[in-house]
């Protein structure tokens, strides 16, 4: 068997390198290097939008904040519209509290604030205060800012530059393109070309055919993170870590597209069903990007997980045990697809298209 | 080697059967021809024997191997050429053939001789893509011997290649029938399976017409006839008699003692003409 696998490993990587395949994926390593590097700014941070609760009888917080124009603000009147305002999205509250003028201000953070914008926001708010107080602050001359509240503490980290915040988008958009469209192109070929009969015809099984898709996938997936690391990230991050979800992450995808493109017949029809699995499967890089963006049909892609543990890897916050949640539903997801894609091939290979 | 018992098949799993209840054996070193216009039931049977197709209703025995769970082992036995070429377009003549070796646990035939035996030693680096039709299904027909197969299912052997390479084809099928392989011969070649098939069955509509050797088929169904040139009043006429019938034989001897003969010739049926009469049906329809 060990023989036949490496042969069949072989002969996929072969027909990827010849149908320059092998070359799209090097091209588009160094397209994503080239964009993470000089195109995508290191810093793209923007002032939060803000969710205001003047409890002051002045009110002349809120009145300095709707003369002033400082970017999107939301309004609460009571403690109920604050807790509803801040709810689900990425806004900060503040809770100016006091008698006539604001005396104190509670500052609640949703979590993934960098220490960057929150040093901003709190200068920011110093420096309203004295414009109001004509520069003299408070009974000390200045108003002491608290932060009071962290609503998502597991979200707090440590943030990475944006644009290298972006690699494990991009690990992530490869593993699953490669495996959709390579492993889903190779085999509507073998359909298009008949080889699969003359396969079927020999004594290597369709396991064996399924392992060698996964094991050729997942070593270009393994390759590409290597030389779009070497270009971004350097040596920084878990390798052992990042290594193991990528090439995990392409058997997967291999997997579910081997099951899923068994039932299109030829390369045209398959392509509308590719773009399809791509769409779905890459809909967990919003979530990267808007944690709170987690419904559950989102939580159970396998995508979803890879993408939070790669980011681990990458920019470790002090929760390794993403990786082993990663992995484990990434091998549930493994359990429940090899018997449907086994069954899907063998199907595929007998009386399917006969 | 291969029993096929009462075997019926239907794609659309009804009624409507592409194969309807045929039965034959083949014996070891027997080459068998399977003759049958297009969608007569020839390709089902034959994917049947090769495991392409399950078996729903019926027995089918290949080297001793039941076909409703054919193992592993029965693909290192038998060897399969396709009617429609289908080899890596990618990959080299050379590169298909090594990699469907590296798929057996038997020992296999050296690549590159069986290249040379098909005439393709010269093509054998070039990609399969850029192959003719014809140097295409000598490949297909190459990789079925790779595994030196018992038994060697053939779909129109010598479609596409030129009457030198027909020949070879047919040698080297007759040399692999001498090393005791039982050769599954499907075509429409009737001059082919005349000429290389010990016996034969005539498929039409998914039954078995007839099964017999080539020789006792036109004597039971094909007509002996003579035809006799003769002048008639300066004139060239030709007539042509039934050695099977009293009376044209009668009128033959009567032709031959009142007439000049310029030329007599006997003639026999052909496979085809006796296909035709058995089942109603041209081959290429």
């Amino acid at each position: 068997m060990s023989r036949r696998l490496l042969s069949l490993t072989a002969r996929n990587l072969r027909l990827i390198s010849r149908n320059y395949y092998l070359a799209i994926i090097l091209i588009l390593a160094l397209l994503y290097a080239a964009v993470t590097r000089f195109l995508i700014p290191a810093d793209l941070s923007q002032k939060p939008p803000v969710v205001l609760w003047d409890t002051t009888a002045g009110q002349v917080m809120r009145q300095a904040y709707q003369q002033a124009e400082q970017g999107q603000v939301f309004f609460a009147d009571s403690a109920e519209a604050y807790e509803t305002l801040l709810e689900g999205t990425n806004r900060i509250g503040l809770k100016v509290l006091g008698g006539v003028i604001p005396e104190r201000i509670e500052v609640t953070y949703q979590g993934w604030e960098t220490e960057k914008t929150r040093k901003l926001l709190e200068a920011s708010i110093q420096g309203q205060i004295a414009a109001i107080t004509g520069g003299a602050g408070g009974a000390g001359g200045t108003f002491p800012v608290f932060p009071k509240v962290v609503l998502k503490q597991g979200q707090a980290g440590v943030q990475p530059p944006f644009n290298l915040a972006l690699v494990p988008i991009f690990i992530l958009s490869e593993a699953v393109l490669m495996g959709v469209f390579l492993a889903g192109a190779l085999l509507i070929a073998e359909s298009e070309e008949r080889t699969n009969l003359a396969y079927r015809v020999s004594p290597a099984g369709t396991a064996e055919y399924v392992l060698a898709s996964c094991l050729a996938m997942g070593m270009l997936a393994v390759a590409f993170t290597v030389i779009l690391n070497l270009l971004t990230t350097g040596l920084a991050g878990n390798w052992p870590a990042i290594l193991l979800l990528v090439f995990t992450g392409a058997v997967v995808t291999t997997v579910i597209t081997l099951a899923y493109a068994s039932f299109f017949a030829n390369l045209s029809q398959f392509l509308a069903g590719m773009i399809v699995a791509v769409f779905v499967l890459t809909i967990p890089a919003a979530s990267y990007f808007m944690p709170s963006f987690s419904p559950l049909l989102v939580r159970l892609l396998p995508s979803y997980p890879m993408v939070f543990a790669l980011r681990e890897a990458y920019f470790p916050s002090g929760n390794p045990g993403l990786t082993a949640a990663a992995m484990k539903q990434m091998g549930i997801t493994l359990v429940v697809f090899i018997p449907i894609v086994l069954w899907a091939l063998e199907r595929r290979l007998r009386g399917g298209e006969a | 080697m291969i029993e096929v018992r009462d075997l019926y098949y239907s794609y659309t799993h009804d009624k409507r059967y592409a194969v309807a209840g045929i039965s034959f054996n083949i014996e070891k070193g027997e080459i068998f021809g399977f003759l049958g216009p297009n969608g007569a039931g020839k390709s089902t049977t034959q994917k049947i024997l090769t495991g392409l197709l399950p078996v729903q209703q019926g027995e089918v025995k290949v080297a001793g191997h039941d076909m409703r769970k054919p193992g592993r082992d029965l693909f290192n036995q038998i060897g399969v050429s396709f009617e429609n070429p289908n080899n890596y377009f990618k990959l080299s003549g050379l590169e298909n053939l090594q990699f469907f070796a590296s798929l057996y646990d038997v020992s296999t035939a050296d690549p590159m001789e069986l290249l040379r035996l098909v005439g393709l030693e010269d093509a054998a680096g070039r990609r399969a893509g850029g192959y003719s039709k014809g140097m295409s299904h000598r490949l297909t027909f190459a990789r079925s011997m790779l595994n030196k197969p018992s038994i060697w299912f053939i779909d129109e052997p010598t479609a596409g290649q030129d009457p030198a390479m027909t020949h070879r084809v047919q040698e080297i099928i007759r040399e692999e029938q001498g090393r005791g392989v039982t050769v599954f011969l499907t075509t429409h070649n009737m001059q082919v399976a005349e000429h290389l098939c010990d016996r034969v069955a005539f498929i039409n509509e998914g039954k078995i017409s007839a099964v017999d050797t080539p020789r006792n088929l036109k004597l039971r169904y094909g007509e002996k006839l003579v035809t006799v040139e003769y002048r008639d009043n300066g004139q060239l006429r030709k007539e042509v008699f039934s050695m099977s019938s009293d009376d044209e034989r009668a009128k033959m001897a009567d032709l031959l003692r009142s007439r000049p003969v310029e030329t007599v010739h006997s003639q026999e049926a052909t496979l085809e003409e006796v296909f035709i009469k058995v089942t109603g049906r041209a081959l290429g329809g």
